[in-house]
């Protein structure tokens, strides 16, 4: 009887830990579906550039490439970077204004 | 004189006024609120075309009666008043627009017993705003519009009555001070450099070599209106606070917001594309932010839990697909750009409010704790399946045939990379609509869903039926508005 209360205490305690977990097929899939579109996005983004210049164009594939290779799963961090926190909105915003500002005034100055 | 023309903004002014001011009576209310909405869209479709000068400033009268030393200058030439200008593109905007509110009012009065005067104020002053948004020739005009249009979605958020609105309502409120001055500084920097607001005034400034094209105060104006213009439609950085304020709305209300965005970002784009088009890399960077939120939203979408969450995402990440037709810079991509901004105006406020039915029956948005609702209402559920191929692209529906404007488009001008992301992104978008209507329609019930209200709306199946039919006729029909499209489009470029 012993055995069979901690084979039921076992079996409780690990359905508890597995509801805590939110993690389901459709969760896996949602995610894997985001990871590939991240990558797919970020390749072809930067084959854009080729309309700018061919060897960026390369260069700047390659990074991606290695820089996705060794940091995957990008999903789960871009996901969390993606939150309602206030903090990070406001940082990713004046961040692109300062981005945008810079790269137009100045960037045009070469043009 | 058109008196119909300002008539689009006074009226719903006024509706929004009246509303406010009989509140407690929900029988008033309702009865002046469904004939102003329905007011809206008939006065779009008989106004004729042309252009309204405000305190009777005709730049052709002014200009004979100017003192000689001041004729043929460039001062002679500007507009001294507002201007209106009101050509079918903008009936066609300001018509979907008035039917969406007309089946979002429709469907408040039919979930909801007493009614709210100040939620329908801010509906009413809402869509004043993004009509007067859409009609002004005016940057500044339409910056105040805009900053109004700001507000009252804050308003609608707030008046909403859900769960963590007012965090993010006032989340909203911070990011738009940072987000709106910066646009009006930007317009600033115009009016200094150029002496007029007026948009024909600056770009014939330009062109005609008036002004120097490249001095740092108008390449700095146009980086600052390009953040404004982010920030107008809700494309990164802004996406994920523009995704939660529609989360955050009744269902009904998130309909109006998302086409409240459309018109801001239709209206700005093309001002911007107007004034800045031979800016060298223009229409990169409006590829650059396309991308971003095609593929950063579109990703989030496809990890949500939250339908709600995830419809608003999706949203979101419709509006990188008109910004890419922008970014291409052609005739067929702009056309495309225009077509994809009607399509989803429609389309969003269907699944809105389609899925919204299912809020309303359950008082939950967590798709892990739905299942089963088809056998409430199969009719529904079918709807809504619909409107969601329609936004993913799949034939005979209007989103197919926009998406397919925009990937020929990309094709043509050489962009073969975009044209694949967009077909691809169109999938990943597809596969989340499909999965949340697989969790929340066709898995089996769970044992403790609990159901707020047994049945839904007749008003709201008719409000989602009309959308879809909508939805049907443009897609099989589309030269109903690319007519129009096309070669205002091509007056652009």
């Amino acid at each position: 009887m012993a055995l069979y209360q901690k084979f039921l205490d076992s079996i409780k305690g690990l359905k508890s830990s597995l509801s805590k977990d939110p993690t389901t097929m459709d969760n896996v899939s949602g995610a894997i579906a985001a990871e590939f579109l991240i990558f797919v996005s970020l390749i072809l983004a930067a084959l854009v550039l080729r309309h700018v210049s061919v060897v960026a164009s390369i260069v700047v594939v390659l990074l991606v490439a290695v820089l996705f290779f060794t940091n995957m799963p990008l999903a789960g961090k871009i996901k969390s970077e993606q939150s309602d926190s206030l903090e990070k909105m406001t940082f990713y915003v004046v961040i692109v204004l300062g981005i945008l500002v810079a790269v137009i005034y100045w960037g045009l100055r070469y043009v | 004189m058109n008196y119909l023309i300002p008539l689009m903004v006074v009226i719903p002014i006024l509706a929004a006024l009246i509303v406010n001011i009989f509140g407690g009576k929900d029988k008033t209310v309702k009865a002046i609120s469904i004939v102003v909405a329905i007011a809206i869209p008939v006065i779009a479709i008989i106004a004729a075309v042309g252009i309204q000068y405000f305190g009777g400033h005709d730049p052709a009268l002014l200009a004979s009666s100017l003192p000689s030393n001041l004729m043929g200058t460039l001062v002679a030439s500007y507009n001294t008043g507002i201007v209106y200008v009101f050509e079918n593109i903008e009936r066609i905007f300001i018509f979907l627009m008035g039917i969406v509110a007309f089946l979002a009012v429709l469907t408040y009065f039919a979930e909801k017993k007493e009614v709210s005067g100040p939620y329908l104020y801010l509906i009413f002053m809402g869509i004043a705003s993004v009509t007067a948004l859409m009609l002004s020739n005016d940057i500044f005009n339409m910056y105040v519009f805009f900053e109004i249009t700001a507000l009252t979605q804050v308003g609608i958020i707030i008046a909403s009555s859900t769960e963590d609105n007012y965090e993010i309502a006032l989340k909203y409120l911070i990011l738009g001070a940072i987000g709106g001055p910066i646009l009006l500084l930007g317009i600033g920097f115009i009016l200094g450099t150029i002496g007029s607001v007026n948009i024909n005034d600056i770009v014939f400034a330009i062109s005609n070599n008036y002004v120097n094209p490249y001095a740092p105060s108008l390449v700095i104006g146009f980086a600052l209106i390009l953040f404004g213009w982010l920030y107008s439609a809700g494309l990164p950085p802004f996406h994920t606070i523009k995704s939660a304020v529609y989360s955050k709305a009744r269902p009904n209300g998130s309909a109006i917001l998302q086409g409240f965005s459309v018109l801001c970002m239709l209206a700005f784009g093309i001002a911007m594309y107007k004034i800045f088009a031979y800016v060298p890399y223009f229409n990169t960077a409006i590829i650059v932010f396309a991308i971003l939120a095609m593929a950063l939203s579109i990703a989030m979408s496809a990890m949500e839990v939250d339908f709600r969450r995830m419809i608003a995402f999706l949203a979101v990440g419709e509006l990188g697909f008109i910004a890419l037709g922008f970014g291409i810079g052609t005739q067929y991509s702009i056309a495309a750009a225009l077509f994809q901004a009607a399509n989803e105006i429609v389309i969003t406020a269907l699944l809105f409010i389609g899925f919204g039915t299912v809020y309303y029956l359950t008082k939950t948005s967590d798709t892990r704790k739905l299942g089963g609702l088809i056998a409430v209402d199969s009719k529904m559920a079918i709807m809504v399946l619909l409107g969601g191929f329609a936004l993913a692209g799949v034939p005979p529906f209007n989103g197919f045939q926009s998406k397919l404007m925009l990937v020929q488009a990309a094709l043509d001008a050489g962009y073969t990379e975009l044209a694949i992301l967009a077909i691809i992104v169109s999938v990943v978008i597809f596969f989340t609509f499909v999965k949340a209507f697989h969790t929340v329609y066709l898995q089996p019930k769970p044992k403790d869903l609990k159901f707020a209200h047994e049945k839904i709306p007749k008003a709201t199946v008719f409000s989602v039926a009309v959308l879809l039919i909508i939805c049907l006729a443009l897609g099989i029909f589309p030269n109903i508005v690319t007519d129009v499209f096309i070669p205002f489009a091509g007056g652009l470029i």
